[in-house]
């Protein structure tokens, strides 16, 4: 037999836009599998949903119902409705955030993620087609919490701006995927394999003070709002709230929208992007750079 | 033409931490908080040690080695899951350091006890699809590929099984299958026949040289310590110890290569019922490194074989330890098993 034949024989070293697509159908096709598996956690995800929509709506009521928060005028001035949108948003974002650390760990602890690197697999699209169901349920439960506010509770949330709401996801989730990113690099850098990592813990830490989940970024200290603005949930949150809450004005509120002399949700959407260029690029370098470390070390499995 | 593998002076080497010298279960906590203020010691395995070999396009070459010999260390630089530390190697004509996306388009790889990574979420029919979708086959060629798979391994009445239902054997024949639903002209196979019963096992040596070598003409590097298997398959063996090519050659060569005093004893006058306890005192009175061995036993003659000591030194030794009823009729030359030659090569007759 000649060389060229054995050259024949040679598949495809790099994979086709076609065949990417075909891969992440297969994997989301596999994880609504496993989902399946698991009916009863839908029926508790729901119930979780209407007791998180529930207890917000008691807040309000401790809060006097008919009141309008000034703070929170250019959101509407309803405070349920504020924190029924951060809140879902939030747990949305939640996966682009620790979702590639995980999809990288599950690979590695079911010693999976050697099998996947001797594929023409870029790791990183593993990672991602992993994630990508949870984006998918994390989207519904967004519009399940959304619907559940207006219909038991009175939320008034509008529904007309579909598209602009479905740009802000994009364009958020591709900017909090490089900190996904980074986030998943620490697993092989700094062998950071115990489901925790401090990349993550940080974001965490400093996202629950800072990108106005609970509370406007207004209320918060001027140090505090300047830290919130490297983060793309504070202008996802911001942009999304002016989109989807009722009554919502085009008032600054970030300390950025007061430089920039265009509408505040154009403002964030800018914002988000210029994030996404510093973010992505950094995330991406240091996963493959991880992943590089890690096939250099031997750390690819928890069998050397 | 050029080799199917070219390994060159392939090193190795693995760091690990070493556990706190106190960490008893009593000072378990004492022994954590001093790992958190005092950096462990870290310890340096030399897995792969300038390794260099070839492999010929439809070749099978095994490679036998006892555990920690470096083997699947091995199979992971050459199917770039790992880099070496030092040298390269090249897998069909492409460099594993600077191509290694040609070198993953040239293999398949089956590593041993591989069926701890099926989905469980799969059927086993859906894992090799899913496996082969991985690889860029259209759902058409994926699922004939499978079928492929699933009749060469005898696998057809489990398709629609789930792996979890499955024993360790068959699921390791899943595992199995999933490798060769992806064709290469290379295949890189790792300990595979691990957990098979022995007719599974002989039946996939037998698809491995007939119809993988043989007729489709594919390199095969087949790691393994079964000694047996590497003679039965291998065109040439190579033998690994210590992260090190310590002999390499067809299993004919590597034998009558190997300067080793392999002698034939008959003795007779063995009683059947002291025959255990006679082979434990020749046992003995040669020193460890000297292997005796019960060839056969018949009418009360038995035939040992003594491999590692001089005529002499057999003739002297064995003397001494028989009965005066008991005597040897004859000592022959014999040729060294393939054990006797790796034990050879291995340094444990030295």
């Amino acid at each position: 037999m000649s060389e060229q034949y054995y050259r024949k024989l040679l598949r495809k070293s790099k994979l086709s836009k076609k065949d990417y697509i075909s891969i992440l159908l297969t994997f989301i096709r596999r994880s609504a599998r496993e989902w399946s598996f698991f009916k009863t956690s839908f029926i508790f995800n729901i119930v979780g949903i209407v007791t998180g929509v529930l207890s917000y709506y008691f807040i309000k009521l401790m809060l006097n119902p008919s009141e309008i928060v000034s703070d929170l005028i250019p959101y509407g001035g309803d405070f349920m409705a504020f924190l029924v949108v951060g809140i879902a948003f939030q747990q949305y974002i939640d996966i682009a955030l620790h979702g590639y650390y995980e999809g990288l760990a599950n690979a590695y602890w079911s010693s999976t993620l050697e099998q996947y690197l001797t594929s023409p697999l870029n790791p990183l699209v593993f990672c991602v087609a992993s994630v990508i169901w949870s984006f998918i349920i994390r989207s519904l439960n967004f519009m399940l919490y959304l619907i559940f506010g207006v219909v038991l509770f009175g939320v008034k949330i509008l529904f007309t701006n579909v598209l602009p709401v479905i740009l802000i996801f994009c364009v958020s989730t591709i900017a909090v995927s490089g900190l996904g990113l980074l986030s998943a690099s620490t697993f092989t850098l700094i062998n950071a394999k115990g489901w925790e990592d401090p990349i993550r813990w940080a974001i965490t830490t400093l996202e629950g003070l800072v990108v106005g989940t609970y509370y406007t970024p207004k209320v918060l200290p001027t140090f505090l709002q300047v830290l919130g603005l490297i983060l793309p949930q504070t202008y996802a949150l911001d942009a999304l709230r002016r989109l989807l809450i009722s009554g919502s004005t085009s008032e600054k509120v970030l300390l950025v929208q007061f430089f920039i002399p265009v509408d505040p949700i154009i403002g964030d959407v800018v914002a988000l992007t210029a994030i996404s260029v510093i973010y992505v690029p950094l995330g991406y370098y240091m996963f493959n750079k991880g992943i590089n470390f890690a096939r250099k070390v031997g750390n690819l499995s928890k069998w050397v | 033409m050029k080799p199917a593998i070219e390994a060159i002076n392939l090193t190795k080497k693995f760091k690990f931490t070493l556990p706190h010298p106190d960490s008893s279960y009593n000072s378990m906590w004492l022994s954590f908080l001093t790992s958190v203020i005092k950096r462990r010691k870290e310890a340096e395995v030399v897995a792969l040690d300038t390794v260099s070999f070839k492999v010929n396009y439809g070749e099978i070459f095994c490679i036998v080695g006892p555990n920690g010999a470096g083997k699947t260390t091995l199979l992971k630089i050459l199917s770039t899951i790992l880099i070496p530390d030092e040298g390269t190697a090249f897998v069909n004509g492409f460099d594993i350091l600077r191509e290694p996306n040609n070198v993953r388009a040239s293999i398949s790889v089956i590593p041993g006890a591989w069926w701890i990574t099926l989905d469980w979420r799969l059927t086993v029919k859906e894992n090799l699809i899913f496996w082969a979708r991985l690889f860029g086959y259209s759902k058409n060629e994926a699922e004939e590929r499978a079928n492929y798979a699933l009749s060469l391994m005898n696998l057809n009445k489990f398709e629609n099984s789930y792996p979890t239902t499955l024993s360790s054997g068959y699921r390791q024949r899943v595992a199995l299958a999933r490798g060769l639903v992806v064709d290469s002209p290379i295949f890189l196979l790792d300990e595979p026949t691990i957990s098979l019963d022995p007719i599974s096992a002989e039946g996939f040596r037998e698809f491995v040289k007939g119809t993988l070598s043989l007729k489709l003409k594919r390199t095969i590097l087949w790691t393994t310590h079964i000694l047996s298997e590497a003679e039965k398959l291998g065109d040439r063996i190579g033998v690994m110890k210590n992260g090190k090519f310590i002999a390499c050659g067809s299993s004919e060569n590597l034998v009558s290569n190997v300067n080793l005093d392999t002698l034939e004893v008959a003795i007779s006058g063995i009683n059947a019922d002291t025959l255990e306890e006679k082979l434990l005192q020749f046992k003995k009175s040669f020193d460890s490194k000297v292997i005796v061995r019960l060839l056969s036993y018949n009418d009360g003659i038995a035939k040992i074989k003594v491999a590692g000591a001089d005529r002499g030194r057999v003739e002297k030794i064995v003397s001494s330890c028989l009965s005066n009823s008991q005597k040897i009729l004859e000592i022959n030359e014999l040729k060294p098993s393939l054990e006797e030659a790796f034990a050879f090569y291995a340094g444990e007759f030295q």
